[in-house]
């Protein structure tokens, strides 16, 4: 896993961020690590939004954006860093422009087209960490072995109805993707029912799982699965560590 | 009724229920169960009808995923299918 590289801050950042310098076990340290961090949000739609917006107030230096397609009615009900004025246009430099509004020392890199096999090595390599927000497992199992193939950590999050899942995957520490799902499952569907408070929900879990790993502090969700349930507030987790890896990961597992 | 079944997303969604109880000794013949009960509908999400779970499902037994259809299966374990969900 490749660390960032800490960069000191100045006046206006220990003011900006100065309520979450705070927190005793990430303090001006971990400030340092996520202002030189690079993290690529793939889509900034339901999921992505709310994870670049909160990566974006932590102040990570770079976040890099990847998101074909314009925007569309439809996508308004959970893609926060939209506004109805941009319909017809593209989302990700709509959502570039208001990470920039919001944040405009951070640097925003906004990548036109979706992740795909021929592409995901380049965007990985890029970045320091992945939060995959991708709605197609094609999609998800490029990011997953670009992941591999440069040594990222991977924030993996999902959402359906008014349930979602998030698990962090490390190469070398935990299974991959294609370890817990080996096939895209054929009953997935690009369109699915979904409210904006559950992406919500799910979005801010993933930034925090990206900000911990990059911040080096607190115990991110390795070999183990968060899924919830909105529809009563149910959480529950799913241990995953001990599974058997794919012949992708294996080579990652310890010796002996 | 001494396994309780609990289906997550698109699982429940087919199933028409969150919960269901069963009798069953191991996996596999739990799996054999959720499939007489519930049709060949569960083909595509959960497994066939001789017991054989799809490769995508992710299976939750008391809170560790597992993949051994012959794991024996006391009285009282939770058995979670979690189908595969996906961003957007």
């Amino acid at each position: 896993m490749r660390e960032p590289e800490p960069l000191a801050l100045d006046d206006h950042d220990r003011e900006r961020y100065a309520w979450q310098i705070d927190v005793p076990d990430f303090n001006e340290v971990g400030q340092q690590k996520l202002k030189g961090a690079s993290v690529l949000v793939t889509r900034c739609g339901g999921l992505g939004s709310p994870v670049a917006y909160e990566l974006a107030a932590a102040g990570v230096g770079r976040i890099i954006l990847a998101h074909g397609g314009d925007l569309k009615t439809s996508d308004l009900n959970r893609q926060l860093l939209m506004k109805d004025s941009a319909l017809g246009s593209s989302r990700v430099q709509c959502a570039a422009e208001r990470l920039r509004e919001f944040a405009p020392r951070i640097e925003v890199e906004p990548v036109a087209s979706n992740v795909t096999a021929e592409n995901a090595v380049e965007l990985v390599g890029r970045a320091d960490l992945v939060v995959d927000c991708a709605p197609m497992f094609e999609e998800r199992f490029a990011l997953n072995d670009a992941c591999l193939e440069l040594d990222r950590p991977m924030v993996e999050c999902a959402m359906y109805e008014l349930q979602a899942t998030i698990t962090t995957l490390v190469p070398g520490q935990t299974p991959c993707l294609r370890c817990l799902v080996p096939e895209a499952p054929p009953a997935w569907t690009r369109r699915f029912p979904v409210f904006g408070a559950v992406s919500g929900t799910v979005g801010c879990l993933a930034a925090m799982e990206a900000i911990k790993l990059l911040g080096g502090f607190g115990k991110p969700l390795l070999g183990r699965m968060l899924s919830m349930n909105l529809r009563d507030m149910s959480f529950t987790e799913t241990r995953f560590d001990g599974m058997p890896r794919c012949a992708r990961c294996s080579r990652f597992e310890p010796a002996g | 009724m001494s396994i309780r079944v609990t289906y997550f997303a698109q699982a429940a969604r087919l199933i028409g229920r969150d919960t269901e109880m069963y009798e069953a000794v191991d996996l596999k013949s739990l799996l054999k169960g959720v499939y007489q009960r519930n049709g060949s509908n569960v083909e595509n999400l959960i497994c066939s009808s001789d017991g054989e779970p799809v490769p995508w499902i992710l299976i939750d037994v008391d809170g560790e995923l597992v993949r051994d259809q012959h794991l024996a299966l006391s009285p009282g374990t939770h058995v979670r299918f979690i189908s595969p969900i996906s961003g957007g």
